[in-house]
Parts: structure tokens; C-alpha cells; sequence
């Protein structure tokens, strides 16, 4: 078990170092953070440079509807692009350790292949995570000087539990898909392909009041992000089926993984026996 | 240590690499040598556990690799250089062979980093162990393939072309550092160069056409040769009449041939012969 966990261990850092060493994940930081900048500047321009919680708060109500419409086109923008470039960032993880020849050395080593699947999926999710809490801080600093002083918790409930469940389940869905693909450019394609529907009918239905058994089974879990992301403007996009509809969502979401995880060890075992 | 009964594998039902091997390794340096295609790539990656057989019996140290738990106890102990070799370029040497030694069982930390700096001097990469590996040469990237072979202190040392890519005073030093892993542990060394195997191996085994040819000391396969191999120095044309032509020297006044076979027609002086011309005498007679 100790060898297991430091395998494990082992591969969480050295797939969190490679990734961000290599251009996708800072593109999609940088990316979301310039994203984020452009909606929060014209926020605050819009405001004539006034504080926009100043006047979400105290202005006339033609002017909160303003901002508050200005966020919600913003928001499956930002959505959109971390699906998006979320996938893409990880999408080669393991596609590259045959496009680099790597694999003989690894497959020359006593790594199960649930343990390889495990240790890929948990170095993604590390460099995603970092990725995430930086986003995170530099947006709320520059949402500090173009929003104005606002509640924290709030702010931080919209992304530990609205954005890190979402990207964690669509990357990591993402991911074992593209372990199926022989290479690399077909991997792209078909995260790209994939995060693109998820994005794009996650956001064609703008307020889920009941509950569609597609949007629950949608990888790109749409319930989280309309709770938690539009509801943190208007609470009008809450649905009003509540939380439970969230952990659903989730529950769901972890099936899917556990679902394409056992595809994907099936698959390694098919072609070890193939070769 | 290594027990091989009537081993084939044929690949996608139609190319049959290996057609019923049946070897016994030891402990100590042992040479597998032949052409391209003979199979012997697909042999090495059998006892790594990296391919399944199609049919036969191959047991590594007791454990048979063809059941899942055999090849991962298998790999535990063995240390593995493939012949097409990859690296993760974004890595430095260090972080490579760190991440390696972690994988094959080195928890430890100071173990690990004692190992790796280890290593890394026996290949000589200390000094540049800290860049990454996309800016390494070929060499230099085959040395650190050498270097995560040799982690973990494995009883079993599985080298495909080891010395690919490397330059005369490096594959010496790789050689003598083999031969150093061989006291006490078994070296399996697949080569193209006779002469890497001529310098350290005292058993040896020839694979041509899935088959094995040859099976004996190096001494064995060069006294085979015996009494077939001449030199014969030419102004005119190259010598023929069946003969096989293994090398070509360019002398002052003529060209002087190293042939094997008989010189029927020629003025051929007798040399002793090498494990090459061994070597070669054999594949023309499995021709025929």
C-alpha cells in the first residue's frame, strides 16, 4: 500500500510539474484572468468609475439591472472557457507518454494500470486546482478595485464550490476519454469536440427550474454552474429545487468518472493483451 | 534465473516473431544477438512483462510473467532499457530519474536521491543532471535511459542497444559498467555491435527468423568460423565465387578483402578468426 500511495504520490507532482511547464495550462490562467479583467473593467467603466457594488447596492434600479446584465453575459463566456481550455490543458497527459516514446520505461516499472490511471488523473487535477485558486485570487483582487469591497465567502463559494467540482469532473472525464485516442491530434479533437457540447448546451438552457435528466447527465454540469456561478448575481437562477439537485448533479458527475475510468483501464488492458 | 519453453508470439496473426524459443539463462553477462526483425527485441520485452506471448512458458526468477502478478513481481526487480527510447522532455535528468526510482519502489527518500546521484556519476551526468532533457543530445539521452535501469538495484538488467548513439569512449565505459552489474545479478545485452558482446559476454545466443541459431560461449561461435576466413589482397575486381565479403581495406597498392568461405581460384592467406566473422559464417550457412 506505502508503494502504491508513493506511485501515486510520485505521478501527482512530476504530471503537475510537466503541465505547467508546458504553454496550454498557462494559457488557460492567464486566459481566464485576462477574461475576467476585461468584464471587470468594463464594469466599472459602465459605473463611470464608480465602485459597481456602489451603485448595485444604492443606485437606480435600471442601473443594477445594467451590471447585473453585464455579469450574467459575461459568466458562460468565463464558463465556456474554462471547459473549454480546461480539457485542452490536460487533454495529452496520457496520449504524450506514447507520442514521447516514454511508456516502454513506465510499463518496465511494478505501476498497475489503475494506479497509472489514478496517478494521471490526480497530477491534472493538482495543476487545475493550482490553476484555479490563482485565478481565484488575482480575479478577486482586481474585482476588489473594480467592484468594490464585497463579502469573501461568497466570492470563494462561487469557485471552490461552483468552478472545482465542475472542472475537476469535466477534465477529468475529459482526460479519460482522450486516454482511449492513439494520438495526440485525435485526443484534442475529441475533448475539444466534447467540451464544446458540454459548454454549449450547458448554457442554452439559461434557468433550470426543474429537473432535465440531460442537463444532470451533462459532463459540463450546468446545475453547478447556474447555482453557484449566475446565482451569485441573481439569486433568481437558483433553481428552487435547491442543493439536493446540486449533490445530484455531482453524484452524477463522479459516476461518469468512475464510468470512462473503467473504460479506460479496460481499454490499457485490451492493448497490453493485443501487443 | 530465466526459464524459456517453446516460446512464439506471432503479432496480429500473421507475423510470427518468435517461433519456439526454448532457452535457460543464468546469472552474468548474456549477449542476444542477430539481424534486423529476428526477434530479438520481441524477446527482450517478453521477459520485461511489456508483451504477452502467444504461446509458451517463460519464468523470471520464478515468476511467471505471463499471469499479471508474476510480471509485476518481474518488475520490481528488473531494470529496463527499451530500444526506442523516450524521456519527458520538460523534466530535468534528476527529476526523471527521481520520478522513475519512485515508480519502481525506492521509496526512501534519501535512498532515492543517494541512488540517483549514484547513477548519475556512473553515467556521467552529474553536471548536467539539473537541465532539462529536451536539451540533451542523443547520447546524453540514452546515458539517462542507462541511468533509470540501474535505479532501484535490480536483479535483472534488461538492455536493448544500450550502446545506440554513444560515442567509442562512452560505450567502452558502458561496457565495463555492464560487465561490473553482471557479478551479481544477470545481464541480458541486445546488441547489432559483435564486438560489445565479444568484450563482455561468456554466453551468448544468436536469433535469426524467430529461431535460435546459436546457443554457446563466443569462443564457440569463433571456432565455427575456423579455417573459413582469409584474406585476399586484389587489384582487380572484388572476389566472388561464393564467397562472403565481411570487410574491405584500402591498401596502398591494392584492396585487401576479408572473405569467408573457400577461396577457390585465389591467393588467400588464413586469418584467425573474430566473433563477427563467427557470427556472419553462421547467418551464411543458415541461408543455405
Amino acid at each position: 500500500m506505502t508503494l502504491r500511495l508513493a506511485q501515486i504520490g510520485a505521478m501527482t507532482y512530476y504530471e503537475m510539474r510537466m503541465l505547467w511547464r508546458q504553454r496550454m495550462l498557462a494559457v488557460f490562467t492567464l486566459s481566464l484572468i485576462v477574461l475576467t479583467g476585461i468584464l471587470l473593467t468594463v464594469l466599472r467603466e459602465s459605473a463611470g468609475g464608480i465602485p459597481a457594488a456602489t451603485f448595485i447596492a444604492t443606485g437606480a434600479a435600471e442601473q443594477r439591472a445594467n451590471a447585473v446584465e453585464w455579469i450574467t453575459l459575461f459568466w458562460p463566456l468565463l464558463y465556456v472557457q474554462i471547459l473549454l481550455l480546461g480539457g485542452l490543458a490536460v487533454v495529452d497527459v496520457m496520449p504524450r507518454d506514447r507520442l514521447w516514446n516514454v511508456k516502454p520505461i513506465i510499463d518496465g516499472t511494478p505501476l498497475p494500470r489503475l494506479v497509472y490511471l489514478l496517478g494521471k488523473l490526480s497530477g491534472a487535477w493538482l495543476a487545475i486546482v493550482m490553476s484555479l485558486i490563482v485565478i481565484m485570487v488575482v480575479a478577486g483582487l482586481l474585482g476588489w478595485w473594480a467592484i468594490g469591497p464585497y463579502e469573501i465567502a461568497p466570492y470563494a463559494q462561487m469557485w471552490l464550490s461552483g468552478a472545482l467540482p465542475l472542472v475537476l469532473l469535466h477534465v477529468g472525464v475529459g482526460l479519460l476519454l482522450a486516454a482511449f485516442m492513439p494520438t495526440r491530434r485525435l485526443a484534442v479533437a475529441i475533448v475539444l469536440l466534447f467540451s464544446l457540447a458540454c459548454a454549449m448546451l450547458g448554457t442554452f438552457n439559461s434557468r433550470l427550474i426543474d429537473i432535465n435528466v440531460w442537463e444532470l447527465l451533462n459532463p459540463g454540469r450546468p446545475y453547478v454552474y447556474q447555482y453557484f456561478w449566475l446565482g451569485w448575481v441573481d439569486a433568481g437562477y437558483r433553481t428552487p429545487l435547491g442543493e439536493s439537485v446540486i449533490w445530484l448533479s455531482v453524484g452524477i458527475g463522479l459516476v461518469e468518472l468512475l464510468g470512462c475510468g473503467s473504460l479506460a483501464w479496460l481499454w490499457l488492458r485490451m492493448r497490453e493483451g493485443r501487443e | 534465473m530465466i526459464s524459456i519453453s517453446d516460446l512464439t508470439k506471432t503479432y496480429s496473426g500473421k507475423v510470427q516473431a518468435l517461433r519456439g524459443i526454448d532457452l535457460e539463462i543464468g546469472s552474468g553477462m548474456f549477449g542476444l544477438v542477430g539481424p534486423n526483425g529476428a526477434g530479438k527485441t520481441t524477446l527482450m520485452r517478453i521477459l520485461a512483462g511489456l508483451v504477452r506471448p502467444t504461446s509458451g512458458a517463460v519464468r523470471v526468477l520464478g515468476n511467471d510473467v505471463t499471469t499479471p502478478q508474476g510480471k509485476l513481481a518481474t518488475k520490481a526487480v528488473l531494470g529496463y532499457l527499451p530500444q526506442e527510447l523516450g524521456l519527458y522532455p520538460n523534466l530535468t535528468a534528476r527529476e526523471f530519474l527521481d520520478y522513475i526510482a519512485i515508480l519502481k519502489g525506492v521509496t526512501d527518500r534519501s535512498t532515492r536521491r543517494q541512488q540517483v546521484t549514484e547513477v548519475l556519476q556512473q553515467v556521467r551526468l552529474s553536471d548536467e543532471a539539473d537541465r532539462q532533457l529536451k536539451t540533451y543530445s542523443g547520447g546524453m539521452k540514452r546515458r539517462v535511459g542507462i541511468a533509470q535501469a540501474l535505479l532501484g538495484d535490480p536483479q535483472l538488467l534488461i538492455v536493448d542497444e544500450p550502446t545506440s548513439g554513444l560515442d567509442p569512449e562512452e560505450r567502452v565505459r558502458l561496457r565495463n559498467l555492464l560487465s561490473d552489474m553482471a557479478a551479481r545479478r544477470t545481464v541480458i545485452l541486445s546488441t547489432h555491435i559483435v564486438e560489445d558482446i565479444s568484450q563482455s559476454c561468456n554466453d551468448l545466443v544468436v536469433i535469426a527468423h524467430g529461431r535460435v541459431l546459436f546457443r554457446g560461449a563466443p569462443r564457440d561461435l569463433i571456432t565455427r568460423a575456423r579455417e573459413h576466413v582469409w584474406t585476399i589482397n586484389s587489384t582487380g575486381e572484388r572476389p566472388n565465387n561464393g564467397l562472403t565479403i565481411v570487410s574491405t581495406l584500402q591498401l596502398q597498392d591494392a584492396v585487401q578483402y576479408r572473405v569467408l568461405g573457400e577461396p577457390t581460384g585465389y591467393a588467400a592467406a588464413p586469418v584467425e578468426p573474430s566473433l563477427e566473422d563467427g557470427y556472419m559464417w553462421l547467418m551464411k550457412n543458415n541461408e543455405q
